[in-house]
């Protein structure tokens, strides 16, 4: 398997009735209506339909969830799982919602360097960063939006 | 100089359209040879003609197939750097909305082919010998279990009887299962609002499909190729004659569609299944 670049182009959709393994590469929008084996990439926005079902890890700018994920996903803006979502992994992301009635299983990590960086207050060490912005999930996430 | 090579769809009167094109040319100071394809001289053994006499532009008077059919021959012969014209007739909505040039217009092909704006346009090779700079279709009669391998990188297995390939190598493939078109109903009497996304999109710089029987792969209702088979993009590869301000690398989606009751994602697909599943049909019926 190559590791190119990711294509350019009208981005990428995954039907319903469609089953794809390996590395799904993209620099436009991704969305999956089908299963997934393997890993996704694009460099803008990633949906995750209802009927969708992912085996493996996924990056991306925003993403939003409504299927179901089993693995890391790394969005490097926003996250958004919604009420049909269900996601058993970590996550990275700088912003992160989770509807009501999702459901997310796994350790979610913040990165703020740059915010830090910015304020010019004193650098915190390693272990007070992780201390404040990860937190371990287990069970059934309900985080209320309104 | 100018090689005009006449080839048009059953129902046009080519020795009219030859007069016509010979009047247009001459005042406008691009006459050159005019040949008329017969049975006997194929429009392929003409273009072979042209290039061997070391014409320098090509004008296909024709279809879709008689556009293919030359492109094809000016990649295999490596003769990218001759520049390619076309006066449509009866060619589809795809090749007129390329070149700003609608069908059987020939005072307009000929004004373009006049101003000589030259653009480098996608074309898809398929297999090892042909090329399309149009679109193409791969339909079968019924659904069958296919694997599509994307720039080696991933593989897609999918059921479908009917894919849409454009010059760029987009790849559309429809899918209306049933279960689909259950949820299609559902949301119709509002019970279910997804429904959409049935159909599914790839792209990149070649693919491979192989099904699990010989599926035919279409271009302009001629059967060029056979499943298993490779779709290669090369990239700007055709000096193609346009008018100016004319952008001619546009893809299927963002030409004028007609109506359909589909969603906007599925219409482009759509129009081509409406064409080629009736030209495919004819063809079965030879």
């Amino acid at each position: 398997m190559s590791k190119d670049r990711p294509i350019a182009g009208p981005g990428t959709v995954v039907g319903s009735n469609v089953v794809l393994t390996g590395i799904l590469r993209d620099a436009g929008d991704v969305a999956i209506h089908g299963k997934i084996e393997g890993e996704i990439t694009s460099e803008r926005t990633i949906l995750i339909g209802e009927t969708a079902e992912i085996k493996g890890p996924i990056s991306g700018q925003i993403i939003t969830v409504a299927g179901f994920v089993k693995g890391s996903i790394d969005a490097g803006q926003k996250l958004e799982i919604m009420p049909t979502g269900k996601v058993y992994g970590s996550i990275s992301t700088r912003e992160l919602i989770i509807r009501s009635g999702a459901i997310f299983v796994g350790k979610s990590t913040m990165p703020v360097e740059d915010e830090v960086a910015d304020t010019g207050e004193e650098e915190l060490d390693e272990s007070a960063k992780s201390d404040i912005h990860s937190f371990d999930s287990v069970g059934q996430a309900v985080i209320e939006d309104e | 100089m100018y090689y005009y090579i006449i080839d048009p769809p059953k129902g046009l009167q080519t020795a009219k359209i030859a007069q016509r094109l010979q009047e247009l040319v001459t005042p406008m100071g691009i006459s050159g040879e005019i040949s008329i394809a017969t049975p006997a001289r194929s429009a392929e053994e003409l273009t072979y003609m042209g290039i061997d006499k070391g014409y320098t532009t090509l004008i296909a008077v024709g279809g879709e197939e008689l556009a293919n059919t030359v492109a094809t021959i000016l990649m295999n012969e490596s003769r990218e750097k001759i520049a390619f014209g076309i006066i449509p007739l009866n060619a589809g909505y795809l090749i007129p909305s390329m070149i700003g040039v609608a069908n059987n217009d020939i005072r307009m092909g000929v004004e373009v082919i006049k101003q000589r704006h030259l653009d480098l346009v996608d074309l898809v090779q398929i297999g090892t010998k042909r090329f399309m700079f149009t679109e193409a279709v791969i339909a079968a009669a019924r659904k069958v279990k296919m694997i599509l391998e994307i720039d080696q990188l991933y593989k897609v297995e999918l059921e479908a009887d009917y894919l849409h390939l454009s010059n760029d190598l987009i790849l559309t493939v429809q899918a209306a299962d049933p279960q689909t078109m259950f949820k299609k109903t559902l949301s119709l009497i509002g019970l279910n609002a997804s429904a959409e996304s049935i159909s599914s999109q790839f792209h990149g710089k070649q693919m491979r499909l192989v099904a699990h029987e010989p599926v035919p792969v279409l271009v302009a209702g001629q059967v060029v190729a056979k499943t298993p088979t490779t779709f290669t993009r090369v990239q700007g590869a055709l000096k193609l004659i346009t008018p100016r301000a004319i952008l001619p690398q546009k893809t299927i989606n963002d030409f004028p569609q007609k109506p359909t009751t589909r969603t906007i994602e599925d219409q482009s697909a759509r129009i081509s299944y409406d064409t080629h599943k009736e030209l495919y049909s004819r063809t079965q019926d030879q």
